[in-house]
């Protein structure tokens, strides 16, 4: 069974409406979390979930409705369990999930006039994790920011730094940093809710400081 | 108050918007509030309300896109000009490069030392400690063919210290005398050191050496006392040695008979001043009446060469029964206990095996 869920705050529906709900579903073993970051995942994706034999939960986030890409107009599939590099770089490694994919690759033009050439990577399936990309990425590059929308405990991204650290320590040059939104309830105000959520500043800020460390 | 009318954001991911129709028609006046057009985005229809009294002017026509923020006409009040039009409004995310990162230093990474080597970067730290022996025709096994630490060992076998061999030295720095047997304490990465207080009613020393020997023949593991030799530490042996480092390299080193037994105690009180007040680099005694048993076939006679301090082979040493040295204020005192000191290689001797062991000459005291 694929169960369709929507998640994700932004859309200035107040506390009720703006869960990142993804991490509760991690937490139960047994459940595939799939996350398209776009249009073109979302078919793809849709499409292997249901066909897949697991239970799988698709997340769909809110503000990403709204979102034009191309899409084939033929049935396809995308891989279920395999990370997407969307961008290959050298220096950093920024794993970005969902609204958030664009959001990195927005900050990329301003990362790279700093001299930081970024590789951005997409888990598409939040659970089970595929490792393997993102370790091979951060083995090459030494240094991750985890880019995720929703509170810093227990979020995704905890996960994937605590992955990080255990099994990749060796290959850290910098430690692993989070650029997350904050730890409270999502506000209704327009502008506390921007405040709330991780922005491109505090994703170049992040890289910066893992550059300096 | 003039201003220019931008296309609004409505929510987070709005990036345009669509002029759909002008209610106010070019060049006439709008009062505040008033709604001056329809924005059009996906299925949704807004109206945009002037922010303030003026004249609108009309700068896109209807069905055009822009990006938010983009100017799509202007209010005028008289006697108010407007700033010239420069392009794109769109806000920049303000970012200015870390003083801490010059703009041809920014990626330390590349060039270095560890990617031209294809190091990782604790393996480049392992390498840099080692003395960066030859890497020529090494392989990395690591994640793109990284070497990893792991390499570094198996390639570099005899220069890199094993980790326990690095942790024993960091705790060698800071380590303190501590009571025992055999004074110091001096670990060599794999040695284990035991000490065991046993009670016993009567002491003889041909009981104890009876003891160990049959002990290290009934413990299996224990066999790398292949051939165990015994030493009585109270005739002719180092009692101690003394790396004086307030008066340089001078290492004197000074026999049982030297000393003399009322000399012990007050010579180990000024050395464990001198120690703690960091006048004395080392401190090595062995206190007297005690035993060594150590594998002779290995070692040899070797281990007791003046300044050598310490026992880096497997040994037992017996400490004597009858008087045991207060490490606070350098006393004796008569106790009936016999003090054991263990030293084995980890690698060759299990922790149970040496536990075993010690259990044996317990019961083989009491």
């Amino acid at each position: 069974m694929t169960v369709r869920a929507v998640t994700g705050s932004g859309i200035r529906c107040a506390y009720h409406h703006s869960q990142c709900i993804e991490p509760w579903l991690m937490n139960v073993p047994g459940l595939v979390i799939v996350a398209p970051a776009t249009p073109y995942e979302a078919k793809g994706l849709l499409t292997a979930s249901i066909r897949n034999n697991n239970p799988v939960v698709f997340l769909e986030h809110k503000l990403l409705y709204n979102m034009k890409g191309d899409v084939p107009e033929e049935h396809y599939e995308i891989e279920l369990f395999k990370s997407h590099i969307e961008k290959e770089g050298t220096d950093i490694t920024i794993v970005a999930t969902m609204a958030m994919v664009a959001l990195a690759k927005k900050a990329v033009k301003k990362l790279e006039s700093l001299g930081i050439s970024a590789e951005i990577i997409n888990p598409r399936t939040l659970f089970p994790l595929d490792k393997e990309t993102i370790k091979v990425s951060v083995a090459k590059t030494g240094r991750l920011v985890i880019l995720q929308e929703g509170p810093k405990v227990m979020g995704a991204g905890a996960e994937m730094g605590a992955m990080i650290a255990e099994e990749l320590f060796e290959y850290l040059k910098a430690p692993v940093k989070r650029v997350t939104s904050l730890d409270v309830p999502v506000a209704f105000a327009p502008v506390l809710e921007d405040y709330i959520n991780p922005s491109e500043e505090h994703l170049i800020k992040a890289c910066q400081s893992a550059m300096n460390f | 108050m003039s201003y220019y009318v931008e296309m609004p954001r409505y929510g987070a991911n709005m990036e345009e918007g669509t002029v759909g129709e002008w209610l106010v028609q070019d060049g006439s006046p709008v009062q505040k509030g008033d709604p001056i057009c329809t924005i059009e985005i996906e299925k949704l229809t807004n109206e945009l309300l002037a922010e303030e009294e003026g004249v609108l002017k009309h700068i896109l026509q209807e069905g055009d896109t822009a990006a938010c923020g983009d100017v799509i006409a202007s209010v005028s009040t008289e006697g108010e000009e407007l700033p010239a039009l420069t392009g794109s409004h769109e806000p920049e995310v303000a970012v200015t490069p870390s003083p801490a990162m010059p703009a041809e230093d920014k990626k330390p990474a590349a060039g270095s030392e560890a990617d031209v080597m294809n190091l990782t970067p604790k393996a480049l730290k392992l390498w840099e400690e080692i003395g960066k022996p030859d890497l020529t025709g090494i392989s990395g096994t690591g994640y793109g063919g990284k070497v990893t630490r792991d390499d570094l060992r198996s390639c570099c076998t005899n220069s890199v210290p094993s980790e326990s061999e690095i942790i024993s030295s960091r705790i060698q720095e800071t380590n303190l005398p501590r009571p025992s047997v055999s004074a110091e304490y001096r670990p060599t990465g794999t040695e284990m050191v035991f000490i065991k207080s046993i009670p016993m009613a009567q002491f003889r020393i041909e009981d104890i050496a009876a003891a160990v020997l049959s002990g290290l023949e009934k413990v299996p593991s224990m066999r790398v006392f292949q051939n165990t030799d015994v030493r009585d530490m109270s005739k002719d042996s180092i009692l101690w040695t003394v790396v004086d480092s307030a008066d340089g390299e001078r290492a004197f080193p000074m026999t049982y008979s030297e000393v003399g037994l009322e000399d012990y105690s007050l010579r180990w009180k000024e050395k464990m001043d001198r120690a703690s007040a960091g006048l004395e680099s080392s401190v090595s005694l062995t206190p007297p009446g005690a035993m060594v048993f150590y594998d002779a076939s290995q070692y040899g006679l070797d281990i007791f060469k003046p300044g050598l301090s310490g026992f880096n082979g497997p040994s037992v040493t017996v400490g004597s029964p009858g008087n045991r040295i207060n490490i606070q204020d350098g006393s004796f005192s008569s106790v009936r206990e016999v003090s054991i000191c263990l030293t084995v290689d980890s690698s060759l001797v299990s922790r149970s095996a040496a536990l075993q062991f010690l259990n044996y000459l317990e019961s083989s005291f009491q």
